[in-house]
């Protein structure tokens, strides 16, 4: 009996972390669309919502650091940056993103 | 069997890459200005005290003209010239609220660029490495002399409503020619350019392009 209760209890668990999983991965691909076709508000709000679900995911914290630029939140995007790497053990696609942001960013005068 | 086993790294490779799924965009980003100027919709272009300018020269006019063509080819913001100021009689006018409430006779709006200046040439010595098809065995260092064209810009932006100062900056940019160059006067452009690229920069929002990674 327990045994049937535990594997019932596991697939339960798999299947919704595999639901969350595909959301998560849905919308970071609807924002990552959003995005191509210059709907950069959209593809914020998409990113931020994977966030709020997993805030460890580097993929979306990376594209919502190019988003924070592209609207001009060059702070918010230095942290997502920032943070993203930290997550990622500084994947290449990542610092490359950032270095290119060190280039022309400057710290605001306090 | 063997041949599988070997070949297995490089499918593993090839699926491992194929799994990357990135996207590269080019994206604009807008870039605040380095002095918070408050919006507005027409730029005044004053008159400019001319402190020392070189034969034959407008200083004042030169520089207004320039300011007004690259204000209306560059930005969507509307310019027009002010009036001739008689700087003789008027003393420490840039602090002069009064005055400058007084020179723009449509005042929503609108900011006064102003300012002094003083372009002079200048003689100099310029240390030259002589080329070595000239002489091959010599490695010899020779003096050239130079003309420099200079110009010295102190720019202000004013309220036309308070009257008060909000922008003050000073720009100093060369350039130097032949000593034989009959006019280098033609060098005011070049100066020019190099000092509004650097005023733009200090008051008003510029885009840059650049191209960034996406994940999906």
């Amino acid at each position: 009996m327990i045994k049937k209760i535990l594997a019932v209890g596991l697939a339960i668990s798999i299947f919704s972390c595999a639901y969350l999983n595909n959301r998560i991965s849905e919308n970071i691909k609807f924002g990552t669309k959003a995005a191509l076709i210059n709907l950069w508000k959209e593809a914020e709000l998409r990113w931020q919502m994977v966030l709020e679900e997993d805030p460890g995911n580097f993929k979306a914290l990376n594209n919502l650091a190019v988003a924070y630029e592209r609207l001009g939140k060059l702070e918010s995007a230095k942290e997502a940056y920032e943070k993203a790497l930290k997550i990622s053990n500084n994947n290449p696609s990542i610092k490359k993103n950032y270095e290119d942001f060190l280039t022309y960013y400057k710290k605001p005068k306090k | 069997m063997k041949k599988i086993n070997k070949l297995f790294p490089f499918i593993l490779i090839l699926i491992m890459i194929s799994c990357v799924e990135n996207t590269k965009v080019e994206i604009e980003i807008p870039l605040k200005p380095k002095y918070n100027i408050p919006k507005f919709d027409y730029l005044w272009l004053g008159d400019f005290l001319a402190n020392e300018t070189i034969e034959n020269y407008n200083l004042s006019e030169e520089i207004t003209n320039y300011l007004q063509n690259e204000i209306k080819s560059r930005f969507s913001v509307g310019s027009k010239r002010g009036e001739k100021i008689d700087w003789e009689n008027e003393k420490n006018l840039f602090e002069n609220d009064n005055f400058w409430r007084e020179y723009v006779r449509d005042k929503e709006d609108t900011l006064i660029i102003t300012g002094s200046a003083s372009l002079k040439l200048e003689n100099r010595n310029i240390i030259q490495d002589v080329s070595p098809y000239v002489s091959p065995s010599v490695q010899e260092k020779r003096l050239i002399p130079m003309k420099f064209l200079i110009l010295n810009l102190e720019l202000y932006i004013i309220d036309s409503k308070t009257g008060k100062i909000m922008y003050k900056n000073n720009f100093k940019e060369e350039k130097g020619f032949s000593e034989k160059t009959e006019n280098p006067a033609f060098g005011f452009f070049d100066v020019m350019e190099k000092i509004t690229e650097k005023f733009f920069g200090d008051i008003f929002e510029k885009k840059i392009k650049k191209e960034r990674i996406l994940f999906q």
